[in-house]
């Protein structure tokens, strides 16, 4: 009985092995590993809602197919762990043999997707719209199949520096509050970097930990120093606490600067009128002017419209990630249609001569410090105001091209 | 056929399973097998520690132990993939034994808190040593000391035979019997003459050994590593589950076990996986009626059967909590 | 500015928290010598309770407590009856991993109905705060402590002075005596558990407008309270309170005067477990017990 179970149970490993094998070729295979369980299950959330948006609207412009292909989307959950997506990573290529990957999205399913990913010579193109951590960037090297579509970390600092400087004017003094956690970790020394080269003094450089119960020891310290600019450097959670935290502490800092947050929903959400006055950067935020594309109107309609499109399945704000994921996506598809191919070779080529105008702005992609493929990483600085029925908005300060109002000091 | 001849019967087959898939095996069964070594490893390392009565809550501290020496040792020493591996066995002996040290004469749930204490505050060194581990940030493996796919899957599918002939040999010899008595009652075993500290350090270096053998190559594989993954406790409760599922206690309970869990865990990840927050969900429920219904395990729901099918055949003995 | 004021008003805050925090896991660890993996769940499940009480139907989250409190009981009840009950004399490690089960199903629940997006009930008081000479105090702080402080006592004095709290001393005491004594020693089993979980729920209720609330709040939570529960004693609550107070004391006290001293400050709560259990592996206050 017992023998009998054990040869039953192998026997059907092997048999599942084999059977995945041998599977048409008549299909268009995105790979998505998405975190849809575990911590980072909000990002997962999102990536998936951003592909499934972007093969609803294909098949409704352009129909079922891609190129006589079908489409097909394989979800895969990350369960936000490392193992995991090893795995993953390693089915979509091996078994599956996906053309095309697009995601992770938290910052270390993202870097552990990375080795896998680069060990296997025949590897399909990898697009991430997610992962900011240069880790990665290093890690995956100049390689020809990699297409980041998001912004690398000292795009942030870099953008808000430019803006600060341009707003708020020479010598201040910055108190610098950062993380124990990957996204602190990932930041800090190109934060460091950017303001000292921007001239500015740092008055403060606190190190907190995540999921801190309270932080108001690192608050205190720095009211001490009396800063002119609060540059916060933790992830959503702690910055949800923090931020409550810091208005109840009264540290009379005019700009506070969050750059992982402060365009999220989720954060707006959770700290109601503490949201006044923060400042945050970003690629996308609700309200940004990009026209729709000339060519593709449909596909890539106006930021404006494209929410709007948004708003009407979804029933919420689309976030950062949802644009990014949905963007990538339709990029792959063009790509397939446009060379009516998936071979890798072709695909890169395409990709990297394309050019839309996409509700994520410019599509071009560039080379970044080390990465050859990067796009999407243009950076918006944006203020949250109360409007005047008690609302917030995403005021645009910088670029001033965009701008939409202007800087105002904090109050509280 | 009697018990025994089934057991060593059950090695053989398991052990020619696992050493041909890496050989033979298409990639995703590969992949199953790599995982699946992985758990059998830590499972029968964990049920080594818990048949002495020592329940560990933190084997993720070996387990991460040994992913940061194998990363450490090849990218700053450049140390090859098998030097890298034993760099991570002895740290895990060490850290082990010493534990055992330190303990002392801590039991039960005392003993089991400490061990989790240890993991975390692992945890938060590799956290706070940013220069050395690469903190919260996370490192990679230097591509260049990647030994190649096969050498690790094989790697690990030895890994887990070792250990399964290591506990193998352990149930066939004396020490066996020092352990179910530490088991039961420590204080009466040392009146019996058994020197309990002695035969903790043991047990715990070779546990922690294993487990952090696994964390070492687990590292090759995966290639990259963070405070958060390597102490992470799902390895711990994993690690937990698997021998509790299988039959605690015995010797093929933690490998069958591990089959379960992991297939279990594929089997709700691939058709629930598309849905949020349900295959964890389904995983949580699993654990729950299992404890609940089959607390001897499967091992022991199987040796119900049996005995009810076959009542000529001689009494299978049932593994004792 | 001399900070020291500051150091000792916020320790005394956390303090406070914590205390609520660790006794509902005291009291159930104390009476029924299970460590609820799901503990943390409970907090995380009163803390939900709250912010839907102020966001969806407008009440303050002070205002919801008493109610969330009750039907944290009646939860508790359940869980005992339904699941709990059935492991009591198994070994450890079933408690163990059926807590975390239920602990795991009960997150992920949350994820279904509530999604993994992070909360925080915005009430007033929540951002709202004054100087005391040099002293900053945060209201939702003080107030947190208030309630922490009330529900404390009043479980001490349950325990010390009603009939059935006298009980649930005595089988916490010894199981088999208190059977004899004519004790129903698993209504009181029910009880505890359901208590201790209602003390979960309000600390979820109280940390809805501090913290961040997340479908994985609980299990750091978890994780101190055991801390604060070991360092205090098994089956102590005055233990408990002191533990509480050593955590808060030292973590604050780190995080000020140390450099990166923050980070830091979550590996005292396992040095100092470490060092007590091989010191003095009853705790501060705890009663001799073989686990």
């Amino acid at each position: 009985m017992r023998k009998a179970l054990c040869l039953g149970t192998s026997g059907l490993l092997i048999a599942a092995a084999l059977s995945f094998a041998a599977e048409a070729q008549e299909t268009f295979k995105i790979g998505a590993p998405v975190s849809i369980s575990g911590r980072y299950v909000a990002y997962g959330v999102q990536g998936k809602n951003g592909i499934e948006m972007a093969v609803d609207v294909w098949k409704k412009v352009r129909g079922d197919k891609v190129a006589g292909r079908t489409i097909e989307v394989l979800f895969r959950d990350t369960q936000s762990n490392n193992a995991i997506t090893v795995s993953l990573m390693n089915n979509f290529i091996l078994t599956d043999k996906v053309n095309v990957i697009i995601g992770p999205d938290g910052s270390n399913v993202a870097a552990a997707a990375v080795p896998p990913w680069k060990k296997i010579e025949d590897r399909p193109i990898w697009l991430l719209p997610g992962g900011s951590s240069d880790v990665i960037e290093k890690e995956v090297g100049p390689d020809p199949y990699f297409f980041h579509t998001y912004a690398w970390s000292y795009y942030y600092h870099e953008s808000n520096l430019k803006a600060l400087k341009a707003l708020v004017g020479p010598n201040k003094k910055v108190a610098l509050i950062y993380s124990d956690g990957a996204y602190g970790r990932a930041h800090i020394d190109d934060a460091r970097h950017y303001i000292k080269e921007a001239g500015y003094e740092i008055v403060s450089d606190e190190l907190v930990r995540e999921g801190s119960a309270d932080f108001n020891p690192t608050l205190a310290k720095i009211r001490a120093r009396r800063p002119d600019i609060l540059y916060v450097l933790v992830q959503t959670n702690d910055a949800i606490q923090l931020t409550k935290q810091i208005q109840a502490s009264r540290l009379n800092v005019p700009y506070l600067i969050g750059t992982a947050q402060a365009q999220l929903p989720e954060w707006q959400n959770a700290v109601g009128e503490s949201q006044s006055c923060w400042t945050g950067v970003t690629t996308w935020v609700p309200g940004l002017s990009y026209p729709a594309d000339k060519n593709e109107p449909k596909l890539f309609p106006s930021a404006a419209d494209w929410e709007k499109a948004w708003m009407e399945k979804f029933k919420a704000v689309p976030e950062f990630l949802e644009v990014g994921y949905y963007a990538s996506t339709i990029l792959t598809l063009l790509a397939v249609e446009a060379t009516k191919s998936t071979d890798r070779e072709v695909l890169k080529k395409w990709l990297e001569e394309q050019h839309y105008q996409t509700p994520l702005g410019d599509s071009k992609f560039i080379k970044s410090r080390v990465a050859l493929h990067q796009t999407f990483g243009e950076m918006v600085v944006f203020q949250r105001q109360k409007k005047a029925d008690g609302t917030f908005e995403g005021v645009l300060i910088y670029p001033e091209q965009i701008a939409t109002g202007k800087l105002k000091p904090c109050t509280y | 056929m009697n018990t025994r001849t089934f057991g060593l019967l059950l090695g053989a087959v398991v052990l020619i399973v696992i050493l041909s898939i890496p050989v033979f095996g298409s990639p995703s069964a590969v992949d199953i097998t790599f995982r699946t070594c992985s758990l059998i490893a830590l499972a029968v390392s964990w049920n080594l520690m818990a048949s002495a009565g020592l329940i560990s809550l933190g084997h993720s501290a070996f387990f991460g132990l040994g992913g940061y020496v194998v990363i450490l040792s090849a990218n700053l020493l450049g140390m090859p993939f098998w030097i890298s591996l034993i760099a991570s066995l002895a740290a895990g002996a060490l850290f082990g034994s010493g534990l055992a040290l330190i303990t002392g004469r801590l039991r039960g749930i005392y003993f089991a808190i400490t061990t989790l204490a240890a993991s975390e505050g692992l945890r938060v060194i590799a956290v706070m040593l940013p220069a050395l581990t690469g903190g919260a940030k996370g490192a990679f493996l230097d591509a260049k000391y990647y030994p190649g796919t096969f050498t690790v899957n094989m790697g690990m599918s030895l890994a887990a035979a070792v250990t399964c002939l290591i506990a193998w040999r352990m149930s066939q010899s004396r020490i066996h019997y020092a352990f179910r008595a530490m088991r039961a009652n420590e204080g009466a075993a040392q009146m019996l003459g058994i020197y309990p500290l002695k035969f903790r350090c043991a047990i715990m270096a070779v546990s922690g050994a294993v487990a952090s053998l696994v964390g070492g190559i687990e590292a090759f594989h995966g290639g990259y590593l963070d405070p958060a993954i390597a102490f992470d406790l799902h390895i711990t409760i994993t690690s937990q589950i698997a021998p509790i599922l299988g039959g605690i206690y015995t010797l093929s309970g933690p490998i069958i076990g591990a089959v379960a869990t992991v297939f279990i865990g594929d089997a709700t990840r691939l058709s629930l996986g598309h849905i949020e927050g349900v295959s964890l969900l389904v995983f949580g429920l699993i654990l729950v009626f299992s404890i609940l219904y089959l607390p001897q395990g499967i091992r022991g729901g199987l040796s119900d059967l049996w005995r009810r099918r076959s009542a000529t055949a001689e009494p299978t003995k049932m593994a004792k909590p | 500015m001399d900070l020291l004021p500051q150091v000792f008003s916020d320790a005394l805050l956390l303090a406070g928290l914590y205390t609520l925090m660790a006794v509902g896991l005291s009291l159930g660890f104390g009476v029924l010598r299970i460590i609820n993996f799901a503990q943390g769940e409970m907090i995380m499940l009163g803390a939900y309770g709250a912010f839907w009480g102020l966001t969806l139907l407008g009440v303050d989250p002070i205002i919801s407590l008493p109610v969330l409190v009750v039907a944290g009981f009646a939860l508790g009840w359940l869980i005992f009856r339904g699941f709990v009950a059935k492991v009591l004399d198994a070994p450890h490690i079933n408690q163990i991993l059926l807590t975390f089960g239920l602990a795991l199903a009960i997150q992920h629940i949350a994820i279904i109905l509530w999604s993994g997006n992070a909360r925080s009930a915005t009430t007033a008081y929540a951002t709202e705060s004054a100087f005391v000479g040099d002293v900053l105090v945060v209201y939702s702080r003080l107030i947190a402590f208030a309630i922490a402080t009330i529900m404390v006592v009043a479980l001490i004095a349950w325990l010390r002075w009603s009939e059935t709290g006298r009980a649930t001393r005595a089988v916490a005491e010894n199981r088999a005596a208190a059977a004899l004594m004519g004790i129903d020693v698993d209504r009181i089993y029910a009880m505890s558990f359901g208590v201790s979980c209602a003390l979960s729920v309000a600390t979820g209720v109280v940390v809805s407008f501090i913290l961040t609330i997340t479908p994985f709040m609980g299990f750091p939570m978890l994780i101190k309270s055991i801390a604060i529960v070991i360092l205090g004693g098994l089956g102590s609550i005055a233990g408990t309170v002191i533990g509480a107070f050593v955590l808060a004391f030292s973590e604050t006290f780190v995080s000020y005067y140390v450099p990166d001293g923050a980070g830091w400050a979550e590996g005292i709560a396992f040095l100092l477990i470490i060092g007590i259990l091989i010191l003095r592996p009853r705790g501060i206050l705890g009663q001799t017990v073989e686990t």
